[in-house]
């Protein structure tokens, strides 16, 4: 595999690997260096690569296995936690933005619908192709989306009663 | 609040998302790339010292060997000393058969009055001067082995048993000793001296009047012829 081909094929797929990386790790710098490392690795083994048929797919797979993996570990669960302390207390600090909320509302539901919803949302994969990636059955997907969005839609319609109380007052 | 709003909002956030990108240019990857291909070849050199590992498996080698040739000897010395054990044992045994058989032989010295009704094979060698075994291999003829078939000839086969064939006689130890607890006096055992006394008194009297009395009857015939 060339460079090029490389790069048009794998490197592309970084910033998609970037999204997803950053449901889980919650940090822009670990999502990042989660990223780089898979890079190098693909790349080192860009010979192999060429094997597998769905890119795309095998990317998000290797990013989800790999930070699952550092979630694993015990210094990056205790830096997790620093990371959602912090969080909170930044989300207390600024009261006005709602995106970022409902951002750390997703990243906080469980896993297989924090995935499904992100994959299905922002990526805008099919169902099918989401079932494939994640080993799932359709049906399970489609009941993980669901309630996903309806979690996620409840959180904005609390914040934005919220938002119009502090407004009114 | 119309459910619109909410979409809106949901699509809004959704979209935010959809446009995080990653501040990487290919240029640097393939720096950071060949930086770690190149970090990777200068961790492979020093780890060539790891095929020089094959010596010290050399000594692992040689004590497992030493280890097995320990127990090996151990093995051989003490299956040796238990054949030896088993050699003395069998000496031992064989002695003692014999010390008991030179025994039983100066205790039966008399040949003539011994005999052996049956007798099986001795199967200790050695010692032959017992009578039994040499002079009189069997004492008598046994008329059943003619008899009786074979099969009742193997349940015969016995120990070979001894009995004295002399008629009752004191032997001579017994006659030689002298006991001074007790005399007997007319085929009596008396044990007390004032009876014997006495009893030998009545005896002697008995005795004094028979003899006057066989002393005055010749003269009486004598006097009659």
């Amino acid at each position: 595999m060339t460079q090029e081909i490389f790069k048009d094929s794998v490197f592309v797929l970084k910033n998609e690997m970037y999204r997803f990386a950053k449901r889980f790790v919650m940090s822009s710098d670990e999502a990042e260096d989660v990223v780089q490392d898979l890079m190098i690795k693909f790349w080192q083994k860009r010979e192999e690569l060429a094997q597998f048929g769905n890119l795309k797919s095998y990317a998000l797979k290797a990013v989800r296995n790999e930070c699952l993996n550092r979630l694993k570990h015990h210094d990056v669960k205790l830096g997790f936690a620093d990371m959602q302390l912090h969080r909170s207390e930044l989300y207390s600090m600024e009261v006005n933005n709602l995106k970022e909320h409902i951002i750390g509302f997703i990243n906080q539901l469980p896993e297989k619908q924090k995935t499904v919803i992100h994959l299905k949302d922002v990526e805008e994969y099919e169902v099918s192709e989401i079932a494939e990636m994640l080993e799932m059955e359709e049906n399970a997907v489609r009941v993980n989306l669901m309630r996903a969005r309806q979690k996620v839609k409840e959180q904005i319609s609390q914040l934005m009663s919220y938002e119009q109380r502090q407004i009114s007052r | 609040m119309s459910k619109d709003k909410f979409q809106d909002k949901y699509n809004e956030v959704f979209q935010n998302i959809k446009e995080e990108k990653m501040d990487w240019d290919f240029e640097d990857f393939l720096k950071k790339a060949e930086g770690n291909e190149d970090e990777v070849q200068n961790n492979e050199t020093p780890i060539i010292p790891i095929g020089t590992k094959a010596k010290p498996l050399f000594p692992k080698w040689f004590w497992m060997a030493a280890g097995v040739a320990v127990l090996l000897s151990i093995g051989f010395i003490f299956n040796d000393n238990q054949k030896n054990g088993i050699e003395d044992q069998a000496q031992l045994v064989e002695n003692q058969i014999k010390q008991q058989k030179g025994d039983f032989i100066e205790e039966n010295t008399d040949h003539e009055e011994q005999v052996v009704l049956n007798q099986p094979s001795d199967s200790v060698s050695g010692t032959k001067k017992d009578s039994v075994s040499q002079e009189r291999t069997v004492a008598e003829k046994d008329v059943m082995d003619e008899i009786l078939p074979k099969r009742g000839r193997l349940k015969k086969e016995r120990k070979p048993k001894f009995v004295d064939n002399s008629p009752n006689k004191p032997k001579a130890s017994e006659a030689a000793a002298y006991q001074d607890s007790y005399v007997i006096v007319n085929g009596k055992r008396i044990e007390n001296v004032e009876e014997a006394i006495n009893v030998t008194k009545y005896s002697f009297q008995i005795f004094a009047n028979n003899v006057s009395e066989k002393l005055a009857q010749p003269k009486v015939v004598d006097d009659d012829y």
